[in-house]
């Protein structure tokens, strides 16, 4: 039986579809088969991220509604064999999207893949419940602002109220220069601040904007490093923090003169 | 100058405390009532002297309970 784990943050615009994308591809690299769910009915983004959105051609609502069999929506990922993505449902006041359809699906999944990835939506009503009642675990995201680690530290008081074996944190889109400088809260502020256990520290990247713009996720760069420690961590329940402030920032420009 | 990083831990320590310790008015007198029945159970209580206090601390929130007792109940009664 594979780990179902929901990706959750409370507060949109932390990185979690990327996150989903990116730790879901670590994992296919790792070698574990992994599939990714949208779970952010009427608002996916998943598939776009992944540039699968023309394969699109049944969603979990088909699948629920019993349209379509679960393989028939299940897209493979075309760089990592080891990656499916079941897409999001376009319609989002369906009666059939409950969160005990959601964790049928989500079983049913576990039986044939290492792991569940599933992109919760943001905010904390319907969406939320749906995607965390079908997982057993939950990572949430947050980058080093007051408002998304406060909402962060909602959506954990919520978490406590559902049966969840772990439940981690991420720190995205950290900017170890300021950090350095102590100009922004470092992972660790964050992480005492909120109590809960870190699992992963990603650090700001352009080439995540410049990938998503080309339909990629960038996988050879300073973030695709973070994501690689992260999904280590995930598997083997290590604790390996990326350490952000040792590499400066450097403007693209200059990045792009020293050709690094 | 202070560090922006150091304001802005602050403001997120006081900002999630007092998210915290934010409760509904009733909780407070669904507290004392609870707290009075139990406290009723081994005492005579000096009548109205339980007050139930909730604060924020460090870790989160102090619940602070303060009772006078005019007597301990005879156990060797209880249930006969």
């Amino acid at each position: 039986m594979g780990r179902k784990i929901v990706i959750t943050s409370g507060k949109g615009g932390v990185g979690k579809t990327t996150l989903t994308a990116s730790l879901g591809i670590a994992l296919a690299e790792a070698g574990k088969k992994t599939v990714l769910i949208d779970a952010d009915i009427g608002l996916n983004n998943l598939d776009v991220v992944l540039s699968i959105e023309n394969k699109v051609v049944y969603d979990i609502l088909d699948v629920i509604s019993g349209k379509c069999r679960l393989k028939q929506a299940l897209i493979q990922d075309v760089d990592n064999p080891s990656l499916y993505v079941l897409p999001s449902a376009k319609l989002s006041d369906s009666p059939l999207l409950n969160a005990a359809s959601f964790r049928n699906v989500a079983d049913a999944l576990a039986l044939n893949f290492d792991f569940v990835i599933i992109d919760c939506p943001a905010g904390i009503d319907n969406g939320f419940h749906r995607a965390v009642s079908a997982a057993d675990e939950a990572i949430v995201v947050t980058t080093p602002h007051i408002s998304a680690v406060r909402d962060a530290d909602k959506v954990l008081s919520l978490l406590s109220g559902y049966n969840l074996m772990s439940v981690g944190i991420v720190v995205n889109r950290v900017r170890g220069d300021m950090v350095s400088r102590g100009e922004m809260m470092s992972a660790g502020d964050i992480v005492r601040a909120v109590r809960c256990e870190p699992v992963g520290v990603v650090p700001e990247d352009d080439y995540i904007t410049v990938y998503s713009s080309a339909g990629r996720v960038p996988f050879d760069t300073v973030s695709g490093r973070a994501f690689k420690i992260l999904a280590s961590n995930v598997i083997n329940g290590t604790r390996n923090i990326f350490d952000c402030s040792a590499r400066p920032r450097l403007s693209a420009k200059i990045r792009r003169f020293l050709g690094v | 100058m202070k560090k922006t990083a150091k304001i802005a831990a602050e403001r997120l320590k006081n900002v999630i405390l007092a998210d915290k310790v934010a409760h509904p008015e009733r909780l407070n007198d669904l507290l004392k009532s609870d707290i009075t029945s139990l406290l009723e159970e081994y005492f005579e209580l000096y009548p109205q002297s339980v007050k139930v206090r909730l604060q924020p601390s460090e870790y989160g929130l102090d619940i602070l309970i303060d009772a006078t007792a005019v007597r301990v109940k005879d156990f060797g009664n209880f249930g006969e």
